[in-house]
């Protein structure tokens, strides 16, 4: 009986891991039964078996979008909590400005990129700043409403201390507005990664995106879907990491 | 201390509307003065009226096919992805094994950046237009799934305790309790899935061309017509605000107990 | 003990006046009142009343429009000096505590705001933890606490920069009778010890009975005090208390009083 539950409790926590095994022998065999040609799909053992011997060709591609996601996101999200907290910091303002902040959101941001390319040329620089334009409109609406979401209590426990501006500021509004910063924070990955790579794929020669067009194009769809993996796996991991620091900071609140 | 309720709305709304209504026009005026001030390239930064001319005349002749197509390929992901992602969260949510085991699969499809998939996408699909909804088709419904999920995680014992002691079978704690909960997270899950989903069209429209508005950019800029390019992302951003609005909209008629 | 009668706090024909874009509200109306040293005064009346407003202007969160008010001989002017306001301590209707600190760390968040620093200021807020039997939560969140001890840690929050006077603003009003009582309870035996002046704010009027050596009675529209009746009954209170015939009586008479009032406002 005992040991049939630790079994149970075994199969229970490696479960995603079953999920993911099977899709990839599902896809393995599917594959091979309906001989659907390699130039359509890459099996994923085509796959991984290229994404290990050519680590070394694919390593400096991957290498480039890491960079334009790295330093887009962090422009992007510190503009984004920046312009925020300024905007917060007076009733007029903050109604003028709140109409246009979902505007930008719901404005891909990638529609931009054949501008910027007018602007900049076709660098990195575009990348970095298509991916910046893209994480600043969430983090600007989740901060702002971080900010609109402190309680008045807490400022009148401040106001009744005699605190500072400084003090409110650091003491009460900040950690009052944290949860919503990173939900930004969050969610701002996605954007990061996904507008990196369409920002290649629209202006570019380097990183990523374009290498996946080049290999489709040329028929060598297991480089193509090495990429494609990598992606999924630096979306996933980026995700994460971030929704761990999240966890970790706020986990003592609840 | 009565006051009249009717009079007291429209004065809101108005106290409401003129923050941003000043905003508009002092950014355009800005940008139109500015413009014309310091003789700004065409390129560079188009004046305000310039655009608006520009876009006016072109609009009927070579926007609207384009518009209306990207609006209905953004419909046909967002509303078939909706209810899908809804289901299978429904389906998901009845066993914690199932909860688990899937969990990643669905963030995984979350965080996918769906722009590595294109090119590949591209030569399964071809080029028929209306096979360009399925990204968002995809995206949407992880999306759905993940919000609806977490909101059925956080629902309350007691109430679920609630419900037992009224002896409620499981379909009628699933409808009435369960899911009625989750809603507020649903909407979110619903107003993140607009962004999404016109992110991932007209991010297809770059690659695929042809037709749609993010097609209509990438043409315009290579003409160097730019005001039409900035009348094209202004387009997308009032159909995206105005999708956004229908969904706040309709938060505040169902979602009636929050706030 | 000796200085019981000299008053520690007055208002002097205080009006407040709130005046919107709409519409103008007469809040308090001719408000004068002393509260002795060392006394606890409670102030009842049905909601909208303004009685939170007086404890809103003694803290100098707000002005008034007329009259005066003193706090140990200083009159109130439009800077009213820290040394003044550092008198007070304000206690909030919720507790009102911030959850990314600890309990002790709330507690003592008063003082990290005022820069009182050293041994001297980390004795008087682990004294106060004894006090309120929270001293083995300490280090716990907000979050992991019951509503009583949460709203016991925010009445010691309140009293962690040694404040002479104690502004109470319906503290246990969201608790239910039982606790609330035990609370009163427990604040007054923290008040024998630390013999502030507290003005307490409440719309029950047992609580009030209990807490106080006087009650103040107020109507709404515009916000007046209506009566003012001292409470003859003699410190330390127990439970027991509740019993007494004259404990009894009292409680009668302001609810009648109030009763009163709430007619008048319907007819």
């Amino acid at each position: 009986m005992e040991r049939r539950s630790k079994i149970g409790e075994l199969l229970y926590s490696l479960s995603p891991v079953l999920v993911f095994v099977l899709l990839f022998l599902g896809l393995e065999w599917a594959i091979a039964a309906f001989r659907i040609p390699s130039w359509l799909i890459a099996t994923p053992s085509a796959t991984l078996t290229t994404l290990v011997r050519n680590f070394h060709v694919i390593w400096p591609n991957l290498r480039t979008t890491l960079l334009e996601i790295g330093a887009g996101y962090l422009a992007g999200c510190s503009v984004g909590i920046l312009l925020a907290l300024i905007f917060t910091s007076n009733k007029y303002i903050d109604r003028a400005i709140s109409p246009y902040v979902i505007f930008l959101i719901v404005t891909p941001q990638i529609i931009m990129v054949p501008l910027i390319m007018l602007w900049l040329g076709f660098g990195i620089q575009v990348k970095i700043v298509a991916v910046a334009l893209s994480c600043f409109p969430i983090n600007m609406m989740s901060t702002m409403t971080g900010v609109r979401s402190v309680s008045t209590e807490r400022y009148e426990l401040m106001k009744s201390l005699r605190a500072t501006k400084l003090q409110t500021f650091f003491q009460v509004l900040i950690p009052s507005a944290l949860p919503n910063v990173f939900t930004g924070l969050r969610l701002a990955t996605i954007f990061a990664t996904t507008s990196a790579v369409g920002a290649e794929l629209i202006s570019g020669s380097i990183g990523v995106g374009p290498q996946i067009s080049y290999y489709t194009e040329f028929m060598q769809v297991d480089y193509a879907f090495a990429y494609v993996y990598l992606m999924a796996a630096v979306g996933v991991l980026f995700y994460s990491v971030i929704n761990f620091l999240e966890n970790m900071i706020l986990k003592s609140r609840k | 201390m009565q006051c009249n309720p009717c009079k007291r709305k429209r004065s809101n709304l108005w106290e409401v509307m003129w923050p941003p209504l000043l905003t508009l026009v002092v950014v355009l005026a800005g940008w139109e003065i500015i413009v014309q001030a310091f003789h700004v390239p065409l390129v560079v930064i188009p004046a305000p009226s310039v655009i608006f001319r520009e876009t006016f005349t072109y609009f009927a002749s070579e926007l609207l096919e384009d518009w209306l197509t990207t609006v209905k390929i953004v419909a046909i992901g967002y509303l078939s992805g909706v209810p899908t992602g809804i289901v299978i969260a429904s389906i998901l949510s009845q066993s914690k094994l199932l909860t688990k085991a899937f969990t990643p699969l669905v963030i995984l499809l979350v965080t996918l950046p769906m722009m590595v998939v294109l090119p590949v996408y591209m030569v399964w699909v071809g080029y028929d237009v209306n096979y360009r909804a399925i990204l968002s088709f995809i995206q949407v419904a992880a999306i759905l799934t993940l919000n609806t999920l977490s909101g059925f995680k956080n629902v309350d014992q007691s109430k679920l305790d609630l419900a037992k002691s009224y002896g409620a079978s499981r379909w009628q704690t699933f409808t009435k309790i369960i899911f009625p909960n989750a809603l507020p997270e649903v909407f979110q899950g619903l107003r993140l899935g607009c962004t999404f989903s016109i992110l991932n069209v007209i991010g297809i429209e770059f690659i695929a061309g042809k037709i749609g508005m993010g097609f209509s950019v990438q043409y315009f800029s290579g003409l160097l017509k730019t005001p039409i390019v900035w009348g094209c992302i202004l387009i997308v951003g009032i159909t995206g605000r105005l999708m956004f609005m229908i969904v706040q909209m309709l938060e505040k008629r169902i979602v009636t107990w929050k706030r | 003990m000796q200085e019981i009668n000299q008053p520690k706090i007055r208002f002097q024909g205080v009006d407040k006046v709130f005046v919107t874009r709409r519409q103008t509200i007469q809040a308090l109306k001719d408000i004068s009142f002393t509260v002795p040293a060392r006394q606890i005064v409670s102030i009842v009346g049905p909601s909208g009343c303004g009685k939170s407003t007086i404890i809103r202007l003694l803290d100098d969160i707000i002005k008034p429009s007329a009259g005066d008010i003193y706090v140990d001989d200083y009159r109130y002017e439009q800077e009213v000096p820290k040394e003044i306001i550092r008198k007070m301590g304000f206690i909030f209707q919720r507790p009102n505590l911030l959850p990314w600190l600890t309990v002790r760390e709330n507690v003592a968040f008063p003082q990290r705001v005022l820069g009182l620093k050293g041994p001297k200021w980390e004795q008087i807020v682990d004294e106060l933890m004894e006090m309120g039997r929270l001293t083995q939560y300490a280090d716990a969140k907000p979050s992991s606490l019951s509503g009583g001890m949460l709203q016991r840690a925010g009445v010691l929050r309140g009293m962690s920069t040694r404040p002479e006077i104690l502004l109470m603003d319906e503290p246990f009003g969201a608790l239910d009778q039982t606790l609330r009582e035990q609370l009163d309870l427990e604040t007054l035996s923290l008040w024998e010890r630390l013999g502030q002046t507290i003005i307490f704010i409440t719309h029950n009027v047992r609580e009030a009975v209990l807490m106080s050596a006087r009650v103040y009675v107020m109507a709404t529209q515009p916000g007046r005090m209506i009566a003012e009746i001292p409470i003859e009954l003699p410190y330390p209170r127990t439970l027991d208390v509740l019993l007494d015939p004259k404990f009894i009586a009292y409680e009668q008479r302001i609810t009648a009083l109030i009763g009163e009032i709430d007619l008048a406002q319907i007819v």
